[in-house]
């Protein structure tokens, strides 16, 4: 809970998902608890209170109204976004997609694109498109698992499980597809 | 070091285990999952659109 005594719960998009839970009928976080978190920070919710915040997050994440808000939430603002991110940047490959996409969830693509070399991006050749992104997933992984800010060093791991997955040629996400590092696999039944 | 609104983010939905049990919308997995899914089905409408003889 120390990462959490620095950080606000006032982020917007957590609280996006609280309301749209709410006005979708959700019932599993208590009224009076939603209010709390989308109105006080970390610190004056407590310590106890961020327990129970958690706790009853955990809980609603079974109830089938919590994962079809996420699930709007993502496509919404995720999915689409890294579509068109993509397209912009003449990228088609599907693994290409998910690059931008997992970067747009967590953070700084614009950061670390910045830092590979943009040559790559000159034509549309599938040649340079399959190297840019190579260079940009190992520019991110070194950029996560060095940054001063230790927090980021163990997120790496979800960078390695997309270089696995370009190292194995899998470029259009055939299924079953699988995350080394977390050593899980996505099959064709899974259901979203 | 201020972290990143998106930075923050993550740390807290992981620190927080946000609906593990199920869904997380941070984690790679859902990512991966959702991207995955989302194409194998553009593919599958386009190879059943492909594989339809066009009527005239």
């Amino acid at each position: 809970m120390a990462i959490l005594a620095s950080i606000k719960l006032r982020l917007a998009d957590n609280q996006v998902l609280l309301i749209k839970y709410l006005k979708s009928g959700g019932s599993l976080i208590p009224q009076s608890l939603i209010n709390a978190a989308v109105t006080k920070n970390s610190a004056s919710l407590g310590v106890d209170g961020i327990q129970v915040f958690r706790d009853t997050f955990k809980a609603a994440g079974k109830d089938p109204i919590m994962q079809e808000v996420q699930q709007d939430f993502f496509v919404k603002n995720f999915l689409t976004r890294a579509e068109d991110y993509a397209k912009s940047l003449n990228l088609t490959e599907p693994l290409s997609i998910l690059v931008v996409l997992d970067s747009l969830v967590q953070g700084s693509f614009s950061r670390v694109s910045s830092l590979v070399p943009k040559f790559y991006q000159d034509t549309q050749n599938p040649l340079n498109e399959w190297d840019w992104v190579r260079s940009y997933l190992n520019t991110r992984y070194k950029w996560l698992a060095t940054n001063p800010n230790t927090a980021l060093n163990p997120t790496a791991d979800r960078v390695q499980s997309l270089i696995d997955i370009e190292k194995s040629d899998n470029w259009k996400l055939n299924l079953p597809l699988t995350l080394s590092t977390k050593g899980i696999t996505i099959t064709d039944s899974d259901v979203i | 070091m201020p972290l990143e609104k998106e930075e923050a983010k993550l740390i807290l939905c992981d620190a927080l285990k946000l609906s593990p049990d199920t869904i997380n919308l941070y984690s790679i997995t859902y990512v991966a999952k959702i991207a995955a899914l989302h194409i194998a089905s553009l593919q599958q409408d386009l190879d059943r659109i492909l594989s339809t003889p066009h009527i005239s």
